[in-house]
């Protein structure tokens, strides 16, 4: 049924009805209503699991990967500071391959401090082995909470449901609720392995050796790679089901595009807006979505944009030293192609900044016109 | 001399967790600690280990000195980990199996204490034994503030100018259920403590002074001395706080002068006489302290 | 069927370790190894017997005084009586002297007498075809019997009394030996192929008798005459002789003392007389002799029973003559200001000009025994050239005549209890050898504890693994960290008051567990008691044996043994050490 509500409050709904069964988490500001929210039920009986209040968010991962190593569903969420934080501990519970998931509400990293939504402390984390998926709407954010659970304990892969602070977290939006029933019948039942046996004992995460430090490694990169699947699979069996499906990406009118807008989260929305404007006015331009960050889904990227000349990319964020991150990653993943493209790479709404549609506009009339691309980003605002 | 005989006599040995062929250096406390902690809990325990020489004595993949389910985590997680696996259990509706972390003294003391304390505060279901050689010694032997003061480690090479902390008070603060000292010197009084421990719920803390011979710079042999040196110059007091207010002692030492423990060991070597007289104040003043809050009990 | 892809299998996607460490053979890490090797202990060593102390009171400890009584009984057949009389020389080395005093050893084995049930085993019958006699039963000829009927040889003991004992019944007063005690001791002789021929004294031609009819004969007759004083007036009405008052006292065929009673001399026997004349209703007694108090060869508890019920001693005294002072006897001393001369050597040195006469109605001489050697002359034992004591071959103790040994006090001149016994066991072992023709020493040796001349006989003929009698550990050796202090435990000792009454014995047995718990005081220095502390101590666990091992023997698994030594520095009483090789 549908409801009124905000990201975050989605998240916690989506959370509940997968009967996660540890929680641990550390309050932050934009995450804290998530933590609330199953607080309340759990102190009113209703959440059907237990929770930690930790005394940091490092904490909080260090009890959920353990908690998980041992065979219980787990969730926790944090943003900015608090996902710094963690990051030791992100790298473990991939290479623990525990099915952790986690929700992120982006916000700025400090120095300096802000409060707004920026993407750069999710990303920061794109090298620990986590899968990520980054949310358009609160809806999308619920429906990706259900897909997780079903994607990570799969594959055995930690995963994070990536929102954005504000845009998504404290607005509001008709959201379509499921029936604990629909879900139960979409999550399995937890099944995840136990790494303790009493009767087989083992030394979990004994010291390795180069040879097979780096053998454990290849085999979580086959796991990841082979995600890709699982997720395209979850995501349509999710559609089948409830009516609504993702995909790995959402592209738009791709096919005789001279120049595709390349988005993610939130922008997207208002991008769609600008793209249909733009086409009434005739300009050939089409935008693509990128929902699913790791693993990346390089083919399936490349054979959406493989004749496409010219490419935009926005990114509310910025690998300092280089350029956006989602602009960087395309680029590698186009190294290959049979084709020649044209990439600039744009960053709009760092720090949270509004980016509105004129916003979009520029940078599509921009990068449509431009001879050249430049090798760092183009800061608009 | 022989209450510890009878008491050992008058039982059958209980079964070994511990194996043969670990990697601690020769005559290592802290191997011996384990041993004796272990065999005192017995085989139904999860145990957590974390980078230490604890964790270099479990033994590289795919071998393991742990006859047990364990898992290395990371240095300064060992509460909030067995935390997690002990809050798991009893989601899987498994409410007999303890969960046992053991920690060095710097994953206790310093980057480990953030989290300790919060496992501590939350009263997790968890043991914990602080294996504490005080110093870094798995990395080289470096100062950690579980070192004593005047001792010498590699990064405190003109002896250590501050004092240990005193984390069984900072436990004692946490009023958590149950905090021990142990001494291997003394493993009667160990397996007590530690069957103790394993018979309560909430967080449990041991502290086991655990005798180093590469960092104390002692010969091999002299671990259960030095550890029981160490309780009759009351320097490491054998002691109980139940709920962080009732404190039993649980060993009436013989009183011995503080220089019977100093002069086993080459860290202390450079000691001058004031500076042994300042650690024998400093050791009657905690002690005389301790005695009086113990009193406080019996009254 | 699906088949987990290799990404996905849990057992293999993470490190779990489930092999052992047991695959590092850390023991090529040290060539050191620890080697469980018993030891003795200076009680041990301590001891003319030979009794394995450690072990009797190991067994002791544990409440079994079955056990500690066999144990006694391997070495000697008189732990009641040695419990009761023995001047301890054990007490005198035993290590917990260094620490908070010695443990009451000699009332352990008292206790064990007294409580346990053992029978003394036999050792071989290799001598069975080898009949002997004993002549005399006392401790020499008592102990020589027991190991030679142990040793399998037929003997037969022939005692000149009615009953067996020697002195140990006829000189020593019931309220220091307990009859009862000797009884129970002598009762157990009753299991061994022992005869006993009473009433009949050997003299020469007995002896070649006997020569003729056993293969071997042991002389130990004892040192039972006493020495007369050579002064004017010695030989007076009233003046008695102490080994003969103390043999009138036991038959019961003394009268009472009346008034007083001065006994001249400072052995035990003096003592004795003393304490017997008080329960026989002297009014005053008197002690006088040449020596100062710590010079007395008398024992000092005795000293301390004679001032507690009034005794008065003079010290220093050595009497010129004694005169009859209208019927009472008047004894003149002069000072003895020396006793010994600058060699060792028995010379008192007297000050004439300082004198004492003391005037009693009664005088015990107890200036020392000598053997009575007259019914043999002719026989070959007592050398011709110069008379005097029993000569015997050091190595062997067999006498001038062949086949003839001889032992104790008739040998050594007076001597203890304990000394005697030990005479005996060593002469069993010397003839049984003879007989068969192998030689002693040889065998001897690699049973002597520490530097001798004591030795195990249960270890020469029954073997010991893992002992090495040689290495006494000290009490240098022990680890006083390691020690808690607990007071040595005494034996009830009858109030001076009630002592005159009669001639109950003075010191009391310990109860069986008060024995106990005293010898739980004990540190069995050199004996392994399987109390598990190398086994529980050692951080590689690779030490197995000991008490659930099946047997006492401790030992490190040399694949895991890094040779760190604690399990030695652990071992309070020295049996762990270190030692080289693979």
């Amino acid at each position: 049924m549908k409801r009124f509500i905000t990201g975050n409050h989605a998240v916690a709904e989506a959370v509940r009805l997968c009967r996660a069964q540890f929680v641990a988490a550390y309050p932050i500001t934009p995450q804290t209503p998530i933590y609330e929210k199953l607080s309340d039920w759990e102190s009113a009986g209703e959440l059907g699991g237990v929770m930690m209040r930790t005394e940091s968010e490092h904490s909080a991962m260090a009890a959920c990967l353990s908690a998980s190593l041992t065979g219980v569903r787990t969730f926790t969420a944090t943003s900015s500071q608090g996902l710094a934080l963690m990051h030791e501990m992100l790298h473990m519970a991939a290479g623990l391959r525990v099915p952790v998931v986690m929700a992120i509400v982006n916000r700025t990293l400090a120095i300096p401090w802000a409060f707004w939504s920026d993407q750069t402390d999710s990303l920061s984390q794109r090298d620990t082995g986590w899968m990520q998926v980054y949310c358009e709407d609160n809806q999308e954010s619920l429906d990706s909470i259900i897909q997780a659970y079903r994607i990570a304990e799969s594959i055995l892969l930690p995963c994070m449901v990536v929102l954005e602070a504000n845009f998504i977290s404290h607005f509001m939006e008709p959201v379509e609720v499921p029936t604990r029933e629909e879900v139960d019948a979409f999550v399995p039942s937890v099944a995840i392995p136990r790494r303790f046996d009493m009767e087989n004992p083992g030394y979990v995460a004994a010291v390795v050796n180069q040879a097979q430090y780096r053998d454990f490694r290849r085999l979580t990169q086959e796991a990841m790679e082979a995600g890709l699947n699982v997720i395209e699979d979850v995501d349509r069996r999710f559609r089948e089901h409830f009516g609504r499906g993702y995909g790995l990406m959402d592209s738009v009118q791709i096919e005789d595009a001279d120049l595709v807008l390349v988005t993610t989260a939130t922008i997207t929305s208002t991008a769609r807006l600008v793209i249909a404007r733009l086409r009434q006015k005739g300009h050939r331009v089409g935008l693509l979505k990128i929902r699913i960050f790791r693993p990346f889904p390089v083919l399936q990227l490349r054979s959406v944009l493989e004749r496409v000349p010219r490419i935009a990319v926005i990114d509310r964020n910025i690998s300092l030293g280089r350029e956006g991150i989602f602009c960087s990653e395309l680029k590698a993943a186009l190294a290959n192609s049979s084709q020649r493209h044209m990439i600039q790479g744009y960053l709009a709404g760092i720090g949270g900044t509004d980016v509105t549609p004129d916003v979009i506009e520029k940078i599509v009339l921009h990068a449509l016109e431009m001879d050249k691309a430049t090798d760092g980003p183009i800061w608009i605002s | 001399m022989d209450k510890l005989a009878e008491t050992m006599l008058q039982q059958p040995r209980p079964p070994e967790i511990m194996r043969s062929g670990h990697l601690a250096c020769p005559g290592c406390g802290i191997a011996l600690g384990m041993r004796m902690v272990l065999r005192a809990i017995g085989p139904r325990v999860i145990v957590v280990v974390v980078p230490s020489c604890v964790a270099v004595t479990s033994g590289p993949f795919p071998h393991a000195a742990l006859g047990v389910p364990a898992f290395h985590s990371a240095f300064e997680i060992a509460a909030p980990t067995a935390a997690g696996i002990s809050s798991a259990l009893k989601l899987q509706g498994i409410h007999d199996i303890p969960v046992l972390a053991f920690a060095g003294d710097g994953g206790t003391f310093d980057i480990g204490l953030q989290s300790l304390s919060g496992a501590a505060a939350r009263d997790d279901d968890l043991i914990y034994v602080c294996m504490d050689n005080e110093a870094y010694m798995n990395t080289g032997i470096q100062v950690s503030s579980s070192t004593p003061r005047f001792a010498w480690t590699g990064t405190s090479p003109r002896g250590n100018p501050r004092r240990k902390k005193q984390i069984m008070e900072i436990m004692a603060a946490h009023r958590i259920p149950y905090a021990a000292t142990a001494s291997m010197g003394f493993p009667d009084d160990l397996t007590m403590k530690t069957k103790r421990a394993a018979a309560i719920r909430g967080t449990r803390f041991i502290h086991v002074l655990s005798p180093c011979p590469t960092g104390w710079k002692i010969p091999e042999h002299l671990s259960p001395k030095v550890a029981v040196a160490a309780v009759e110059t009351n320097i490491f007091p054998l002691y109980e706080i139940v709920d962080g207010v009732h404190y039993t002692i649980t060993h009436e030492s013989k009183n011995l002068p503080v220089q019977a423990y100093l002069s086993l060991q080459g860290r202390y070597k450079h000691l001058t006489d004031r500076e042994v007289a300042e650690i024998q104040e400093e050791t009657d003043r905690i002690w005389s302290d301790l005695q009086a809050r113990a009193a406080k009990e019996r009254v | 069927m699906h088949e987990t892809p290799r990404y996905l299998d849990p057992e293999t996607i993470i490190p779990i370790a489930r092999g052992s460490t047991e695959a590092f053979k850390t023991g090529t890490w040290s060539n050191r190894r620890p080697v469980h090797m018993q030891k003795v202990s200076p009680c041990w060593t301590g001891c003319p017997a030979g009794n394995s102390i450690p072990r009797a009171l190991l067994m002791a400890s544990q409440g079994d005084l079955d056990g500690a009584l066999s144990v006694f009984l391997e070495e000697s057949p008189l732990p009641g009586v040695c419990g009761s009389v023995c001047y301890h020389p054990c007490e005198a080395s035993c290590n917990r002297g260094s620490w908070d005093g010695a443990v009451n050893i000699r009332a352990v084995e008292r206790a064990a007498s007294q409580f346990g049930h053992a029978k003394p085993e036999v050792l071989t019958t290799k001598g069975s075809d080898q009949p002997v006699a004993v002549v005399g039963s006392g401790p020499a000829g008592l102990s020589a019997a027991y190991h030679l009927a142990r040793l399998g040889h037929p003997v037969t003991i022939y005692e000149a009394n009615e009953e067996l004992g020697g002195l140990l019944r006829w000189g020593i007063p019931e309220f220091r030996l307990n009859p009862e005690v000797l009884d129970r001791d002598l009762g157990r002789l009753s299991s061994l192929d022992v005869n006993v021929k009473t009433g009949i004294t050997v003299d020469a031609q007995g002896l070649d008798e006997l020569k003729a009819t056993y293969k071997a004969v042991f002389l130990a007759i004892g040192a039972s005459a006493s020495k007369r004083l050579d002064v004017e007036g010695a030989n007076l009405r009233g003046v008695l002789s102490g080994l003969e008052f103390l043999t009138a006292v036991r038959t019961r065929s003394h009268g009472n003392l009346s008034g007083k009673v001065l006994v001249i001399g400072g052995g035990n026997v003096a003592l004795d007389a003393s304490l017997s004349a008080v329960r026989l209703g002297a009014r005053e007694v008197f002690v006088a002799c040449l020596e100062q108090r710590e010079q007395m060869p008398a024992s000092p508890e005795e000293y301390e029973f004679a001032m507690q019920e009034g005794v008065v001693f003079h010290h220093g005294w050595s009497p010129t003559r004694i005169v009859d002072e209208g019927g009472r006897l008047q004894t003149d001393f002069i000072k003895c200001v020396a006793v010994c001369d600058e060699h060792g050597c028995f010379n008192p040195t007297c000050d004439e000009s300082i004198i004492m006469k003391l005037e009693t109605d009664w005088i015990i001489q107890a200036i020392g025994q000598q053997a009575d050697l007259r019914m043999f002359s002719g026989s070959g034992i007592v050398p011709t050239v110069m008379p005097g004591p029993v000569q015997t071959d050091p190595s062997d103790m067999e006498t001038l005549v062949a086949k003839v040994f001889a032992g104790g006090d008739v040998v050594s001149g007076p001597g203890s209890v304990v000394q005697a016994i030990a005479d005996g066991k060593r002469a069993a072992v010397a003839m049984h050898f003879r007989l068969l023709g192998k030689e002693f020493p040889e065998a001897q040796r690699r049973v002597i504890l520490g530097a001798g001349p004591g030795f195990s006989i249960d270890a020469l003929f029954r073997g010991r693994k893992g002992w090495d009698p040689a290495s006494v550990v000290k009490f240098e050796d022990l680890e006083p960290l390691f020690l808690d202090r607990r007071e040595r435990g005494s034996a009830a000792v009858l109030d001076p008051s009630l002592r005159k009454r009669g001639f109950e014995e003075i010191v009391r047995s310990l109860d069986s567990v008060t024995a106990a718990s005293e010898a739980a005081r004990c540190f069995f220095c050199g004996t392994c008691s399987a109390c598990d502390r190398c086994y529980l101590f050692c951080p590689e666990i690779c030490i197995s044996g000991g008490r659930e091992g099946g047997t006492a023997a401790y030992a490190a698994n040399p694949e895991y043994c890094k040779g760190c030594s604690v399990c030695s520095a652990v071992c309070p009483r020295g049996v762990m050490s270190m030692g080289e090789g693979l």
